[in-house]
């Protein structure tokens, strides 16, 4: 699970590489350090150090929702987030979840994708929904799905298969 | 139906690999692209072969062994892939049958098939069609005719759908070893002069340029983000293109220079009678797919290059790639992996010249390309505006004696591979160019381009003619539907106020002229569903409205009725959908592909249209092209009618049309006033509303 990746200047960088400092932090469930440039996004230390590739990568300025993660529980935007602000917090992906999970399960008996792009991010919206709300109606979840995309146009689908988890 | 990719790949080889004891290999040049595409082929194996779908292993896209098939586009698959392999299984067990049947004394017809064994009277249990292959080979022909009754299973899920909800399943996952990261900065013009003068000794070594086009290398894509914004905002260009204030507002299409050339669709001679004319019009759309599309480029070092793509035409981009680099065509092999929905000619392609060009520069290494969201947005094609000028005669009756369409529009048809050069973005900047391939119109054989559609199952006759313009500096091509959304919104606009003017329901004036029984069918499956005929009276905010269409006169035939409520913006509630798509292979797979339509549809209605900032600059954010979100989707209920033919009818483009033409009849209906121009945005309804 942990990759720590020291990129070399060797390219051409003659300016002092960003520092790289080691971010200890929880990454479903499991305890990562991982280097990284300062400036970093958490959505790129989880893509490219880390290797979580169930985190998408849609629009880098909070539109879409591809990437959406939870910290300590909450729904987060990982393609702003600075990764240094998940130092002792809990990060959760969608490769936290099981096909097996009430809310995968339902996507897949839904059928409730076409690209399945935006899926990942929201089943972590939806996961957090179900935390703390595990018998939402139908506004709630809509408004919970509010800041993701689906350009595809399953949000139907999406809908009732995220009630359908509710209720399993 | 003879499937055209039989003629390109005729033998049952080029299709269907035996050489792995109980693996079913498929070849396909068709490509996942969000749509579902290879769950409906493994049926189609699945069902022809009576094997186990778990048996089947598809290859799809890839030119070192997958048969061309061009595009996967115009919701031509399954009428092209899906009957090629399904007459490559039915001639794989006819094989079988003749093969086993000269060595036994079982009658052919008694010869049966069980998961890939063969079964029968005297047939040696271990008789299979893994070794009728290995005894035979399959480089027969592909018989077209050969009978056979594919099994009816129920409906595959998406075989590729659990791989999605985690890590690794799309094209930006995929890394190689020692894998160098790029990014191009774009011209802020088309066909502006790149300066490398005020990057610093050190910045110059990061980047790889060639003329126009500028790439910053990073093998950590971390610091190539931060280089490429630092060295983007450093680097100078000038003369180019400007894109002119106003030039996108549709009402200016007709300012650019251009005479009504082509001719479409014309099916009989002007007759007299009242007239009544209108004038629709469409924005500039974006794909605005979820993903940035991405490439991954190797180059070795005697000079072959490995592409690995979203292209929806793996053959097309090779030959595209090829020619640009002036390489023999096998020097190039394309791979395909998915990425995000695709809805037509996007940044695909593109990203893999971008890839191919900047990994020219290292031999050996393997260059990733992976666009931003403002490429996405505002660096790959746009969808065509349009406008479209209908004057119909009336007869006494009320009813069209005559109608003709004048369409103006820039191209729908920039895809690789459609001009001799300049078609990838990475070529223009090479090759210096400040002119994009002139437009052209698609031909009537692939269904036109801006004339698509502009015809009705009506009986009325009907022409239309087209006035291809050029806007400068835009590059437009192909998305999904390409001219049918704009023409089928318009006829189907123009077609209830004439109703309107007769004094008929907007029902009812239809079904007056239409014959055909399954266009009839679907038209009345949607209003019964919706029990249109109870629908309440319009004017009072909310509006019922009716469209009908069938995509390029040959897919699927589909009617949808769309419920609306407005008050300062228009809200779609509800749409019930009819449609027949003849045989249907994986039914999930095709209800999913038409309510995917409508949404996109509806979004295009009411949210979208292309506008240039302040300085003259396409959007490069959803900020600024927004899309519709959660709150704002419609419920849907479709109805699939199962006509029994045995002809599989295209799905994926179909619902565009009638879905934006049911809406814009359902605004007329709330309004009591015709808003005759896309989207209807707030201020579309307002001016509307003042010139009523």
């Amino acid at each position: 699970m942990h990759v720590a990746v020291r990129m070399s200047t060797e390219t051409g960088d003659d300016r002092p590489a960003a520092s790289d400092r080691p971010l200890t932090f929880s990454i479903n469930g499991q305890l990562a350090s991982v280097e990284v440039p300062t400036d970093a996004t958490l959505l790129e230390m989880l893509r490219y150090r880390l290797r979580l590739t169930s985190v998408r990568f849609g629009c880098g300025e909070e539109q879409c929702g591809a990437c959406m993660v939870l910290v300590d529980g909450r729904p987060v935007f990982s393609c702003t987030f600075p990764a240094r602000d998940v130092a002792g917090s809990c990060v959760e992906t969608a490769d936290s979840l099981s096909l097996t999970d009430a809310l995968p399960a339902a996507i897949l008996s839904h059928q409730a994708a076409q690209c399945a792009f935006c899926t990942t991010g929201i089943l972590m919206s939806a996961t957090a929904l179900l935390r703390s709300r595990p018998k939402p109606d139908r506004e709630d979840v809509v408004e919970a799905l509010q800041p993701h995309l689906c350009r595809c146009g399953s949000q139907p689908r999406i809908i009732d298969a995220i009630m359908a988890a509710s209720r399993a | 139906m003879i499937s055209a990719s039989l003629i390109v790949s005729p033998r049952i080889s080029d299709w269907l690999d035996l050489s792995r004891q109980g693996v079913v290999g498929v070849r396909t040049g068709k490509v996942e692209i969000g749509q579902g595409i290879l769950t409906a082929l493994a049926q189609i194996v699945s069902d022809a072969l009576v094997v186990d779908p778990a048996r089947i292993e598809l290859v799809s896209g890839r030119t070192a062994d997958a048969p061309d098939e061009g595009f996967t586009a115009g919701s031509m698959s399954v009428q092209q892939s899906g009957l090629a392999l399904e007459a490559a299984c039915r001639s794989l067990l006819a094989l079988c049958r003749r093969h086993v049947g000269g060595s036994v004394a079982c009658p052919l017809t008694e010869i049966d098939f069980d998961d890939g064994r063969l079964v029968g009277p005297g047939i040696r249990p271990d008789t299979s069609i893994w070794s009728v292959a290995r005894d035979v080979g399959l480089d027969s022909p592909v018989d077209s005719n050969a009978p056979g009754n594919s099994a009816s299973r129920p409906p595959l899920r998406r075989i590729d759908l659990e791989a999605k909800l985690g890590g690794g399943a799309f094209i930006q996952d995929l890394a190689a070893p020692d894998m160098l990261h790029a990014r191009v900065i774009r011209p802020p013009r088309l066909g502006a002069v790149l300066s490398l003068e005020s990057l610093t000794e050190a910045e110059r070594r990061n980047v790889v340029s060639e003329r126009n086009f500028v790439a910053v290398v990073n093998e950590d894509p971390i610091r190539l983000r931060l280089e490429a914004d630092r060295i983007s905002a450093r680097l100078r260009w000038s003369g180019g293109v400007e894109l002119q204030p106003g030039m996108l507002q549709a009402t200016a299409l007709g300012d650019l220079p251009g005479s009504f050339t082509t001719t479409g669709v014309s099916t009989g001679a002007t007759s007299s009678g009242a007239s009544v004319s209108a004038v629709y019009r469409r924005p500039y759309l974006m794909h605005a797919s979820i993903g940035c599309v991405t490439a991954l480029a190797c180059w070795s070092p005697d000079g072959n290059l490995d592409i690995i793509s979203q292209t929806q035409g793996p053959y097309p981009l090779r030959r595209t790639l090829a020619k640009m680099f002036d390489v023999e065509e096998h020097a190039v092999s394309v791979t395909h992996a998915p990425g995000a929905g695709c809805y037509g000619h996007n940044g695909a392609d593109d990203v893999a010249a971008d890839a191919a060009i900047v990994a020219r520069h290292y031999p050996g290494r393997t260059v990733r390309v992976s666009w931003t969201r403002a490429e996405e947005l505002a660096a790959a094609p746009l969808a065509p505006a349009g406008e479209v000028a209908i004057a119909a005669s009336i007869a006494v009756d009320g009813r069209p004696s005559h109608m003709k369409l004048e369409i103006i529009s820039p191209t729908h048809a920039r895809r690789p591979g459609t001009a001799a050069s300049d078609t990838l973005l990475g070529e223009i900047c090479r090759n210096g160019s400040s002119t994009l391939p002139p437009p052209i119109e698609l031909p009537e054989t692939v269904g036109w381009g801006a004339l698509r559609d502009a015809r009705v199952d009506y009986e009325f006759p009907i022409e239309a003619r087209l006035r291809l313009v050029d806007p400068p500096g835009l590059r437009t091509s192909a998305m999904r539907g390409l001219g049918a959304h704009l023409n089928v919104f318009a006829i189907e606009s123009f077609m209830d106020e004439l109703a309107i003017r007769a004094g008929v329901d907007p029902l009812t004036y239809r079904l007056s002229m239409l014959s055909d029984a399954r266009a009839r069918a679907v038209v009345e499956g949607a209003t019964q569903a919706a029990d249109w005929i109870h629908r309440p009276a319009g004017g009072g905010g909310e509006g019922w409205g009716l469209a009908y269409s069938r995509y390029k006169g040959k897919a699927a035939y589909i009617a949808v009725v769309a419920q609306v409520f407005v008050d300062e913006e228009v809200r779609v509630r509800r749409v019930w959908c009819c449609a027949d798509a003849g045989r249907v292979i994986n039914m999930d797979g095709l209800r999913n592909q038409i309510e995917g339509g409508i949404v996109q549809s509806a979004s295009w209605a009411l949210f979208e249209e292309v506008q240039l900032d302040d300085e003259n600059r396409l959007p490069t954010s959803w900020a600024n092209y927004p899309i519709m979100r959660f709150g704002d989707v419609p419920s849907i209920s479709l109805d699939v009618l199962q006509s029994g033919s045995l002809e599989p009818l295209g799905a994926g483009e179909v619902a565009v049309g009638p879905t934006t033409a049911a809406i814009a009849n359902a605004v007329a209906d709330a309004l009591g006033v015709r808003v005759r121009e896309l989207p209807f945005s707030r201020g579309r309804l307002m001016s509307a509303l003042l010139q009523s």
